[in-house]
């Protein structure tokens, strides 16, 4: 079996008419990962136990010649931020080292009801920060794709893992790109689903109005299968919407023919590569050709959407982030006298350094005496940002624009400049802050054959428009 | 990392340039969409008696615990 033509349907059919057994997969893709990925590092750990066991119990399923249901036997990974109930939880963390969580994230309990095998828990930023991967306090990951690039960030080890064929699909999560910016880097489709479409029940909070999880897969049709498993209302999140799921999957038959797209003129400003141009401009011209109307929309408050994110996601932080204190969960720092010696000396141990300046950050943007210049302008700002969409979205059904302003650059090359940083998710932050979906679509690849990656963003809780639009892209990459 | 701090605040000043008087502040996506949280109580969950994580479970997850309370060095200097 080619580990890289495998996708969720195939994989369901070869245990369905018995060509493959979720056992016999289960171990290709461990033997896979205990060779190759020594070098790419996607791995934080490995949960060999459980994803055995339901690898039998899919095939007790199989051998009776019952109904196998839509994930049967899929090889999954979880990125690190999202707790699985027996193996570690670290968020790329020191300061949660040692944290085994006694219960499952809710978007991890759907994926193995669905038959999923979770393969184990990727690498990541810490707590989600970063935009390259390199502030995972266990080690860099490798960009498949170009050895010597970055994977990009958050959820690096989640899009890593796809692109090299560790896992059939994983779960990321995106609090100002996270999923979608690595999508681009490493070549492979992202989603970041509307704010409440999916439950955050057993995420490490990081920015809490922010943070979404969704799936990292080879197409599309695998993202709109992983979504409408881990999709729905759950009481266990009380910001996770009640609105029915849809049938994703079905609704990828529906033609395109006739949907408005709406290209954002902001987004294709100074500092936008030219490859990148050149490859959207393609996926427009192909969209036109396939019956879809173009036309340029704006989005006026654009430039405010990086200020804006890190008011918002450093002030949500230094909240969230006050529960590592080392006394119920994972490092406690030893040889201190008084409780305050002990979470002072924890967290200086514990917290890497990213973590530490979005700390200081969110704490000084909520301080008494400048609470209403930065985070309450910062709120304000976010309406903005939000009715942008809102109006352009009375004209069009979605938006297409960049992921990233570049591909996946160099290991180091931005390590000394947060700012620089930051600005890398320039692209990606407004759709977050405002709460819509978005996915990024592999659209090409640069003349050194970096992976180039469009981003279509769609209506509050209109997934399913953003996905065709999304499988015309790549239908019409296939036949480019 | 004072280096790092001012940079990052002098990048956030920007939005002083916008006028955002009489403008609403934005916490949750679900307030400019007429509410994730219905304000009938209709999307809140049934106020019942549930189990919850097994509490033996959740104590052994503490650096040190007696089984009942979690332990912390002393509070209170003398």
């Amino acid at each position: 079996m080619k580990l890289e033509s495998l996708t969720i349907d195939r994989t369901q059919a070869a245990m369905a008419s018995g060509e493959m057994t979720a056992t016999a997969l289960a171990e290709l893709y461990y033997a896979r990962i205990e060779s190759q990925d020594v070098q790419i590092n996607s791995f934080l750990a490995l949960s060999r136990e459980r994803a055995m066991a339901q690898a039998a119990k899919i095939d007790g399923i199989a051998a009776k010649g019952e109904a196998l249901p839509a994930l049967a036997g899929v090889p999954v990974g979880i990125k690190d931020v999202l707790v699985m109930q027996g193996a570690p939880a670290t968020a790329a963390s020191l300061i949660l080292k040692g944290y085994i969580p006694p219960y499952d994230a809710t978007a991890v309990t759907k994926l193995e009801a669905a038959g999923a095998i979770l393969l184990g828990k990727m690498n990541c930023d810490e707590f989600a920060m970063g935009s390259s991967n390199e502030n995972s306090a266990y080690g860099l990951v490798l960009n498949p794709r170009a050895l010597d690039r970055v994977p990009g960030g958050s959820s690096g080890g989640s899009a890593a893992a796809v692109a090299a064929d560790f896992a059939v699909a994983t779960l990321g999560t995106d609090t100002g790109g996270s999923i979608r910016q690595p999508a681009a880097f490493c070549g492979v489709v992202g989603v970041l689903p509307t704010y409440g479409r999916v439950s955050r029940y057993g995420l490490i909070a990081f920015a809490s109005s922010l943070d979404r999880v969704g799936p990292l897969t080879k197409n599309v049709k695998d993202a709109a299968t992983m979504l409408q498993v881990i999709a729905g209302k759950d009481v266990m999140d009380a910001t996770s919407s009640d609105r029915p799921v849809e049938d994703y999957v079905a609704r990828l038959a529906e033609p395109v023919e006739g949907l408005r797209i709406g290209v954002p003129e902001e987004y294709f400003g100074e500092g936008l590569d030219e490859e990148i141009r050149a490859a959207i401009d393609g996926v427009l011209d192909g969209l036109k050709m396939v019956g879809c109307v173009v036309k340029p929309v704006k989005l006026p408050h654009t430039k405010y959407a990086i200020p804006t994110y890190y008011v918002i996601a450093t002030a949500e932080a230094s909240a969230n982030l006050s529960r590592f204190d080392g006394v119920r969960f994972g490092l406690r720092a030893e040889e201190a006298k008084t409780l305050s010696e002990m979470y002072r000396k924890t967290r200086d141990a514990g917290f890497g350094a990213e973590a530490k300046r979005r700390i200081l950050l969110g704490t000084y943007a909520l301080s008494a005496g400048y609470y209403d210049a930065y985070y309450r302008k910062a709120q304000q700002v976010r309406t903005l940002l939000t009715r942008d969409f809102l109006a352009a979205f009375a004209e069009v059904d979605v938006l297409v624009a960049p992921v990233t302003p570049t591909p996946a650059f160099k290991l180091g090359e931005k390590t000394d400049d947060p700012v620089k940083m930051y600005l890398e998710d320039i692209y990606s932050v407004a759709a977050s802050l405002a709460g819509i979906c978005g996915v990024s679509v592999p659209c090409g690849s640069t003349k050194d054959g970096l992976p180039i990656g469009v981003q279509v963003m769609g209506k509050h809780f209109d997934e399913a428009t953003m996905l065709r639009v999304a499988q015309a892209v790549e239908t019409g990459q296939r036949s480019a | 990392m004072q280096r790092d701090l001012n940079a990052i605040l002098e990048h956030i000043a920007q939005l002083n340039e916008l006028n955002t008087a009489g403008v609403p502040a934005m916490a949750q996506v679900g307030e400019m969409l007429g509410g994730v949280v219905d304000s009938t109580g209709n999307s809140l969950r049934e106020d019942a008696v549930r189990p919850s994580l097994d509490r033996a479970a959740v104590m052994a997850c503490a650096p040190e615990s007696d089984g009942r309370f979690f332990k912390v060095p002393k509070v209170i200097e003398r």
